[in-house]
């Protein structure tokens, strides 16, 4: 196999660096004599920041992915649960990702946050700044907080205002180092809810849902109510393409160790389009671990 | 004072590993790994465990009794002074011989476990701010590579760009 | 830059303020990491399932694309109320200022120029489809992760009797210095709306 010779221009030099990463069936790897020295590995996806940029695309722009998306699903399906259940796993990837995004943003001060925000808002609160990428409004911007609904009261003011500025020339890179404290980990059903019902959707679709409500009569079952149902307002009746948000809820609570199964429900009253509810019912095992750790 | 370092998945399964170890020297002799007997048992303390995090994870009041009540409540093992409003580093969860282990858990419930040696015979030190802020700028590292639509979530990371940035963190902030 | 040389600098003016005014007032928006992640889900899931035959992959990108295309040329119109572009030059103008912006609030530069003027270069300084991507090694000579856009291109031009050889020349996700899309007119297609196309 020519693959496997060594190639004379390359290996030579890189051979006594670390320009490999973790191999599984090796194990740990050690530290390398010198190397501090070693060379830096570029990569785009490591030094873009996690900040939130706040960018925006057209709704329609959406929609026309959303629906090829949905008939490429479609033609690829046998039966109706099929595409239901291929639709559900792709919301579900997009919902695990965002559990760990909107939480470790939602962990960034709200004063610093301003600073990203400022930038793309074209407000005029910092005319004099030559680097709007890097420079910080001292006034804390109001759209920016809707993030942040703990508050990160106890974080502000600890740094003097040169400091601030130091942190956020690095915040490009990072956004670890804004941080002081990690949010907490929702540990209770009604927390978790609730950072769905508000950050999540606040962040997906503009705003809150419309409401959260605990079932009466199940204990084990709560639901979202979302009037608008952004993505499939354009698609006619049927709930199916509204497994994709279901996915997007249940892969973000799952993977917070609430396993759950989301069902979209229509909220139709006298022919009037009343949007979506989405179904939450828990295992079991998520009530027992309430009650036996937290219970009354 | 060497390290031994994992990510472990929902299943128990090593998403990642590396050994730091302090340079000594611009050379880089003087380097101080772990013994090799203790080498090989380093994933099994490790791995031992991750039944005290798994129980540690679902308390909420975690921050609380470490700050104030040190050796009361239950929390023995932890660190004192991780005085914070997180739930997400636990400091100290175990020992073994003077070895020490840390551990932090994500949003998504990825286990980071760290066993710290000694470069003496005595009992390994940990400066629970700076591990805080390593495991903070690990898990940062994480998000970026699960947001990756490449990236199968739970699967090893072999990614070269993450273990030299890792790698960068670990001499910035565990063997200054 | 060779654009402003080319059409009028007040002509290209308009249509930079038409196609603003168009996404700051008469668009309504959604956060473009949601269309990231799933356009992300999209490209990775297809990858599985071609059993990473990128080439498929990117046949597939762009057969979604066209589908895409012939569909928001009509939406695009409506919206932007805009007269039939009389050369490409009007019409490379048109899809940097007014398209991309419109649909993904991107301003693309055109660069370029073949001789005889029907073919260009667009340059994505920005592409909010490939944030947060890494391609995988196998990948990288292969996949042109964003080829729905070659698709939408083609399409959307069909439909306005522009018969376009859409592809992508380089990407940053290969590790290239810039993302380059190149578009080649073939022929002005007849004037007729081709009947029984939906």
């Amino acid at each position: 196999m020519t693959d496997k010779l060594i190639l004379p221009s390359t290996s030579e030099e890189q051979s006594n660096v670390s320009t490999t990463g973790y191999e599984y069936s090796i194990g740990p790897k050690q530290s390398l004599p010198n190397e501090a020295n070693s060379p830096y590995i570029p990569s785009k996806l490591y030094s873009e920041s996690l900040v939130y940029k706040k960018q925006q695309v057209a709704l329609s722009s959406m929609a026309f992915l959303f629906k090829e998306m949905i008939s490429q699903i479609y033609n690829n399906s046998k039966s109706s649960s099929e595409f239901e259940s291929k639709l559900l796993n792709y919301g579900s990837s997009i919902g695990l990702r965002l559990l760990e995004l909107l939480n470790i943003r939602a962990s960034v001060p709200s004063n610093t946050y301003s600073r990203s925000s400022t930038f793309l808002s074209s407000n005029a609160s910092n005319p004099s700044s030559s680097n709007n990428v890097n420079s910080i409004s001292n006034t804390s911007n109001p759209n920016s907080t809707n993030l942040n609904d703990i508050s990160n009261a106890t974080n502000v003011g600890i740094n003097s205002s040169t400091n601030i500025n130091d942190k956020n020339y690095e915040s490009s890179e990072s956004l670890a180092s804004l941080v002081s404290h990690m949010r907490c980990r929702d540990l209770k059903i009604i927390d978790i809810l609730q950072f769905m019902h508000g950050t999540v959707w606040t962040y997906l679709f503009g705003s809150p849902s419309n409401d959260l409500v605990k079932s009466s009569e199940r204990e084990n079952e709560y639901m979202i109510v979302d009037h608008e149902h952004m993505l499939t307002q354009f698609i006619s009746n049927n709930n199916s393409c509204d497994y994709f948000v279901c996915g997007i809820i249940q892969g973000f609570l799952t993977k917070a160790d609430f396993p759950c199964t989301v069902t979209p429900h229509s909220n139709n009253e006298n022919g009037i389009d009343g949007g979506v509810i989405y179904l939450i019912k828990f295992d079991k095992q998520v009530l027992e671990r309430e009650n036996l750790r937290y219970g009354s | 004072m060497p390290q031994y370092f994992a990510i472990i998945g929902e299943k128990d399964n090593p998403v990642y590993e590396a050994e730091f170890t302090a340079q000594q020297g611009l050379s880089g002799q003087g380097q101080q790994g772990f013994p090799q007997d203790l080498k090989e048992l380093n994933p099994f303390m490790l791995h031992a465990s991750l039944d005290i995090i798994e129980d540690l994870q679902w308390q909420t009041n975690l921050p609380a009794h470490s700050t104030t009540s040190g050796t009361t409540g239950g929390g023995f093992l932890r660190s004192r002074n991780t005085s914070n409003l997180s739930n997400c580093y636990f400091g100290k969860v175990d020992h073994f011989y003077g070895l020490i282990i840390t551990a932090y858990v994500t949003y998504s419930g990825m286990k980071f476990v760290m066993v710290h040696g000694s470069s003496t015979a005595t009992t390994a030190q940990v400066d629970d701010n700076s591990v805080k802020l390593f495991y903070q700028e690990v898990h940062e590292l994480y998000i970026k590579t699960l947001m990756n639509p490449f990236y199968t979530p739970g699967t090893p990371i072999s990614s070269s760009a993450f273990d030299s940035r890792v790698r960068t963190l670990a001499r910035k902030y565990l063997n200054k | 830059m060779a654009t402003s040389e080319k059409l009028s600098a007040s002509q290209s003016r308009s249509l930079k303020i038409t196609g603003e005014e168009i996404w700051k007032n008469k668009t309504e928006k959604i956060n473009a990491e949601l269309f990231t992640m799933t356009y992300g889900a999209i490209v990775s899931q297809l990858c599985t399932d071609f059993q990473r035959d990128y080439n498929k992959v990117n046949d597939q990108l762009f057969s979604m694309g066209y589908n895409i295309g012939v569909r928001l040329i009509e939406d695009f119109l409506a919206r932007t109320a805009l007269p039939r572009c009389e050369d490409m030059i009007r019409t490379s103008e048109v899809i940097t200022k007014c398209a991309f912006k419109i649909f993904l609030n991107i301003t693309p530069q055109v660069t370029n120029w073949s001789p005889s003027n029907d073919a260009f270069s667009l340059i994505l300084l920005e592409n909010p489809l490939s944030e947060f991507v890494e391609l995988p090694m196998d990948a990288t000579k292969q996949l042109w992760y964003s080829n729905i856009l070659c698709g939408v291109l083609r399409g959307a031009l069909e439909m306005v009797q522009l018969d376009c050889d859409v592809h992508f020349v380089s990407d940053i996700l290969r590790n290239e210095p810039q993302t380059e899309i190149r578009i080649k007119l073939n022929k002005v297609l007849k004037d007729e709306i081709p009947i029984g196309e939906d």
